[in-house]
C-alpha cells in the first residue's frame, strides 16, 4: 500500500505519495503553474526552482506558493 | 542632472508603485504619465488557479516594456529579518533582479519600520549580493548605520504610508541629506501632494517614491503628470541655488528717487 504524505499548499491540506519530489508536487496541484511566474517556500525556506527536482517531500511540509502583486 | 540606482542610470527621479489604482488600465496609463522608470510590486501567497486570470503581472510587465523600466520588488508585510530575507530571496528568483525595497515593519498601525530588523536584514541581504534599498524612518543614526552597511540607497519616509500627512519632520530630514552628502537618498512614504516632492529634491533629495498620493487622486493620470513636473521643479530649483532666507524685509522695487511723497522729512 503506498504511503500517502500530507503536504500543506497555501495553507490548504493535500496527500502525495511518499518519495513525490517538489517539482512533481507543484505541477500535480496546479498544471497552469509553468506558465507562470511564481516562487516558492518550503517550510518558510525558500527554495529555489533549480532544487525542485530534488527536493524530497516530507508528511507534514509546508509549500508556499508567491505570485507577483501590486505594491507600493 | 544625471542619476542613477546602484549605477542603473535613470530618466526620472521619481519612483512609482503599482497598488491602490481604480483599474489595470489606469494604472497603466498613470505610470506611463509619470516618466517613472522604477515601479515598486510586491509577492503575496496566492491561488495560482485563479492567478492565471489576473492581468495585473501583464500590465506591469508592457509598461516596463515601453517605458524601458525596471521592477523595484518590495518585501512589504514583513515583520522580522527573516520574512524579509525569504521574500527577497524569492522576489530575485522571480522578477530576476537583485533590488530590493526592504520593509520590515515594526508596528501594525503606524506600518513604522523596526530598526533593530531592518539592520539585521540588510546586513545579510547585502551579503547574498542584493542592491538594498531600505525604507526607514528620518531617524539619522539608523541613516548612518544603513549606509555604513553598504546601503547606498536609503530611503527615509516623510510620513507613515498611505498617509499623505507631507514631509512630518523637515528638519530630520534635512539633516540627514546634510550628513550623508554621498547617500543616495529617496525620500518614500506619507507624500501626498505634489508640493510635498517637490519640497524634497528643494531639500536636495535625489528622488521620490510615491503611490498613494497619484493612486488615490481623484485623477490619477493628471496627478502623475503633475508629481513629475514637481519632481523636476524641485530638482531646477535645487541645482539653480535657492536664495537664503532673510530676517528682515529687503525691498524689491529700488527706493533711491522715490517720488517725494514717500521720503522721509
Amino acid at each position: 500500500m503506498t504511503q500517502l504524505l500530507n503536504v500543506r499548499i497555501n495553507g490548504e491540506r493535500h496527500q502525495f505519495p511518499a518519495g513525490i519530489n517538489l517539482q512533481d508536487a507543484l505541477f500535480h496541484y496546479c498544471d497552469t503553474l509553468s506558465s507562470q511566474r511564481f516562487a516558492v517556500a518550503l517550510n518558510q525556506q525558500f527554495t529555489s526552482k533549480i532544487n525542485y527536482p530534488i527536493t524530497v517531500l516530507h508528511d507534514g511540509d509546508s509549500i508556499d506558493i508567491l505570485l507577483p502583486i501590486q505594491g507600493g | 542632472m544625471s542619476f542613477s540606482l546602484y549605477d542603473t542610470p535613470l530618466n526620472s527621479r521619481l519612483l512609482i508603485g503599482s497598488a491602490l489604482y481604480p483599474s489595470p488600465d489606469i494604472m497603466k496609463k498613470a505610470i506611463l504619465a509619470s516618466q517613472s522608470q522604477v515601479i515598486t510590486l510586491s509577492l503575496k501567497r496566492q491561488n495560482p488557479h485563479a492567478f492565471a486570470k489576473q492581468q495585473i503581472w501583464q500590465y506591469i510587465q508592457e509598461i516596463i516594456t515601453l517605458n524601458r523600466g525596471y521592477l523595484l520588488p518590495n518585501t512589504a508585510g514583513c515583520k522580522t529579518a527573516k520574512e524579509a530575507i525569504t521574500l527577497a530571496e524569492m522576489s530575485r528568483e522571480l522578477f530576476h533582479t537583485d533590488w530590493i525595497k526592504l520593509e520590515v515593519i515594526g508596528d501594525d498601525y503606524n506600518l513604522q519600520p523596526d530598526p533593530i530588523e531592518l539592520l539585521i536584514a540588510a546586513e545579510q541581504l547585502i551579503k547574498l549580493g542584493f542592491k538594498v534599498l531600505p525604507y526607514c524612518t528620518d531617524d539619522l543614526v539608523l541613516c548612518q548605520r544603513l549606509y555604513d552597511l553598504g546601503c547606498e540607497v536609503i530611503m527615509p519616509w516623510a510620513s507613515p504610508i498611505g498617509t499623505g500627512k507631507g514631509l512630518m519632520n523637515p528638519y530630520n530630514l534635512a539633516t540627514i541629506r546634510s550628513r550623508l552628502p554621498d547617500a543616495t537618498l529617496i525620500l518614500d512614504a506619507g507624500i501626498g501632494k505634489p508640493s510635498d516632492a517637490c519640497m524634497a529634491m528643494e531639500m536636495g533629495y535625489d528622488g521620490v517614491l510615491l503611490n498613494s498620493a497619484i493612486a488615490l487622486a481623484d485623477n490619477p493620470v493628471q496627478m502623475a503628470q503633475a508629481f513629475s513636473l514637481a519632481v523636476s521643479a524641485g530638482e531646477h530649483a535645487y541645482l539653480a541655488g535657492i536664495m537664503p532666507q532673510r530676517p528682515t524685509a529687503h525691498p524689491s522695487t529700488p527706493t533711491l528717487d522715490s517720488p517725494f511723497w514717500h521720503q522721509h522729512k
